[in-house]
């Protein structure tokens, strides 16, 4: 998958001039978010992040949209299993519903809930950037409504309007610094705890 | 306060650094050989990979180098007015430090060379900085602002999209580390629980 990345990056030098066969301006991967569905329309609301410095503007967002396909979830389904190593080449943009990300304790006696990713939210991204297997197991909480974003559709994005692309990415990379900040506080509380407990009684 | 200690280099000069044309950039660029070091590293595997030497090279026309001297804190935890930019390191050694886990004296998080990127969340999201870097050795970097990237962004998208892809992988293996690091302390607090719950049952 790394490997793919990085063959990206070295196909796509110099794409300005010469674009891919592959990306005629109208292709567009296959069931791609139609404009003005209601899925396009809940698509922009969570694209369109006011907590950026440079937001995507309407046009972007639907324009953004179409490179997602959407995927429904029942309640309790799994969308990301823990280790997986093949299904790695995609991120989810959650547009409805409200997602777990657990994992299992050292004994496999049960799983415990690391985080809850609400609408807005994205998962899915590390693997989907570095191509290592799958870090916890995505559970859904409720009937939940994803769009999700193919490694293969974000390329073409990337070839055919770089400037949403960069926006979008913006977003992903906005949305990874807000969790690593909510992890690191997390474990910075942990470490206390212990630190803590390790003090004589009085 | 970054415009101040910013050096001479790329022949800058007084000039603002986000009103060049893209040919004044080159030129800035060409013939500098911070700039060349900024534009390797910005291409090497352990900095930010995936770009080509070329489009490195653009993006480094839209840094600024500038020196630390040894011992001088650049970044301060908590800081919430200086956030908006990132730095790229060429050479020397910074120390990372946080105060919030023992509240009394700092602990060093990490100790990271040539190649790093620091402050990449605070550019992203203007959160106050999470962490207080000091040069522990004389220090050089190239320095990317929130206003050059929005420029790089306008001017180069597809540049400024595989920039914030880079940092994005960059990121997100910050995250596996911290993922990991929260899922075992979960795990440890979940252990703790069920023999608490064991020994004195409610």
């Amino acid at each position: 998958m790394l490997k793919q990345i990085q063959q990206f990056f070295q196909n796509s030098v110099g794409t300005e001039s010469v674009p891919p066969p592959e990306a005629s301006k109208q292709a567009r991967p296959q069931g791609g978010i139609a404009v003005g569905t209601r899925e396009s329309e809940l698509a922009c609301e969570h694209l369109c992040d006011s907590a950026l410095f440079a937001p995507m503007s309407r046009s972007e967002a639907e324009l953004a949209a179409t490179y997602f396909v959407t995927q429904r979830y029942r309640r309790g389904a799994i969308l990301i299993p823990e280790g997986d190593t093949q299904l790695t080449h995609y991120l989810l943009l959650i547009l409805e519903g409200e997602v777990t990300a657990e994992t299992v304790l050292s004994d496999a006696s049960r799983s415990i809930t690391l985080t809850v990713i609400e609408a807005g939210g994205v998962l899915g991204e590390m693997s989907f950037l570095d191509g290592q297997p799958r870090s916890a197991t995505c559970r859904a909480e409720a009937e939940v409504l994803c769009a999700a974003l193919s490694r293969e559709a974000l390329l073409l994005m990337t070839s055919q309007a770089p400037e949403v692309a960069a926006k979008l990415m913006m977003l992903v990379a906005l949305r990874m610094a807000q969790r690593l900040r909510n992890h690191t506080t997390r474990i910075q509380r942990y470490s206390q705890l212990f630190e803590t407990m390790q003090q004589p009684l009085p | 306060m970054f415009k101040k200690v910013l050096g001479q280099a790329f022949g800058l000069g007084d000039s603002d650094p986000n009103e060049k044309s893209p040919q004044e950039r080159a030129k800035a660029v060409q013939g500098s050989s911070s700039a060349e070091e900024a534009a390797l590293l910005l291409c090497a595997p352990t900095a930010l990979m995936q770009l080509s030497p070329e489009e490195a090279r653009i993006v480094v026309g839209y840094m600024q180098p500038t020196k630390i001297e040894e011992g001088r804190t650049f970044i301060r935890e908590g800081d919430k007015d200086h956030t908006d930019h990132m730095l790229l390191v060429l050479s020397g050694e910074v120390t990372v430090e946080t105060i919030t886990v023992s509240r009394v004296s700092p602990v060093t998080v990490t100790v990271l060379g040539a190649g790093s990127l620091i402050g990449e969340m605070g550019l992203l999201d203007g959160e106050p900085r999470s962490a207080s870097c000091t040069a522990s050795t004389a220090v050089r970097a190239a320095v990317l602002t929130r206003a050059g990237l929005e420029v790089l962004m306008v001017e180069q998208p597809m540049v400024a999209a595989k920039l914030l892809l880079a940092v994005s992988l960059r990121i997100a293996q910050r995250q596996r580390d911290t993922a990991d690091k929260l899922k075992l302390y979960t795990q440890l607090v979940a252990a703790m629980q069920q023999e608490i719950d064991r020994l004195m049952p409610t």
